[in-house]
């Protein structure tokens, strides 16, 4: 799990387990408290750099389809 | 009197648009009936979002000072907007509501708050919304 994109997905997953019943809620809780932590740290992450007035591309909230593109573009360049 | 084309009653000239053979009742009831029919409104076009957008910046500020003017004029009427749509909001953990969230927790503007994060911390509400649901 390397964005938040696909930490989006991860917990969709466990919300619909949840809702079906196949994890407990204790188990949900546990994830949901583990991807809160990780959730935290990229709110101080943007927190930071807001506050320095500094925009870099923060790997793990890059948007899939940045991430799409920033990789054909270094295909296309390691092509050429 | 001028018999009508559709309903073929007699009725007075003002009942007619200008030297039109239907009257004004049978005229708005067919358009009424074209409307209805029409799986895409005429407003639901694409073609018109351009006109629409073109249309608001002309009249935007205008806009404001009236909805401004409003809300100083009906201050309760404001008020009960405003808790019905956050309330709305809430209820969906819409965008907006999760990014104001985040804003405030973090102290931060609406627009400095990357649309992943939004996403990601809306599943996380769902969970944590569901979990205290439906514990004992």
């Amino acid at each position: 799990m390397n964005t938040a994109s696909e930490l989006r997905a991860e917990l969709a997953q466990v919300f619909a387990k949840l809702k079906a019943g196949e994890i407990k809620p204790g188990e949900a809780a546990e994830l949901a408290n583990l991807a809160g932590k990780m959730i935290a740290s990229a709110k101080v992450q943007v927190e930071y750099y807001a506050l320095r007035k500094e925009s870099p591309e923060i790997g793990f909230l890059k948007d899939d389809a940045q991430r799409a593109g920033a990789a054909l573009a270094a295909q296309q360049q390691g092509g050429a | 009197m001028k018999q009508c084309s559709i309903c073929n009653q007699h009725k007075p000239a003002d009942a007619y648009r200008g030297t039109r053979s239907a009257c004004r009742e049978c005229e708005n009831a067919r358009r009424r009936e074209w409307y209805a029919a029409q799986a895409v409104k005429p407003y639901q076009r694409p073609e018109m979002n351009a006109y629409y957008r073109q249309w608001y910046a002309a009249h935007a500020e205008s806009l404001k000072a009236r909805a401004v003017e409003w809300a100083k004029a009906n201050p309760d009427k404001r008020r009960d907007v405003c808790r019905k749509n956050t309330a709305r909001q809430r209820a969906k953990l819409s965008d907006a509501y999760v990014r104001r969230m985040l804003a405030q927790e973090m102290g931060l503007r609406c627009k400095d708050i990357p649309q992943p994060l939004v996403e990601a911390q809306r599943e996380l509400l769902k969970i944590k919304r569901y979990i205290r649901e439906h514990s004992i």
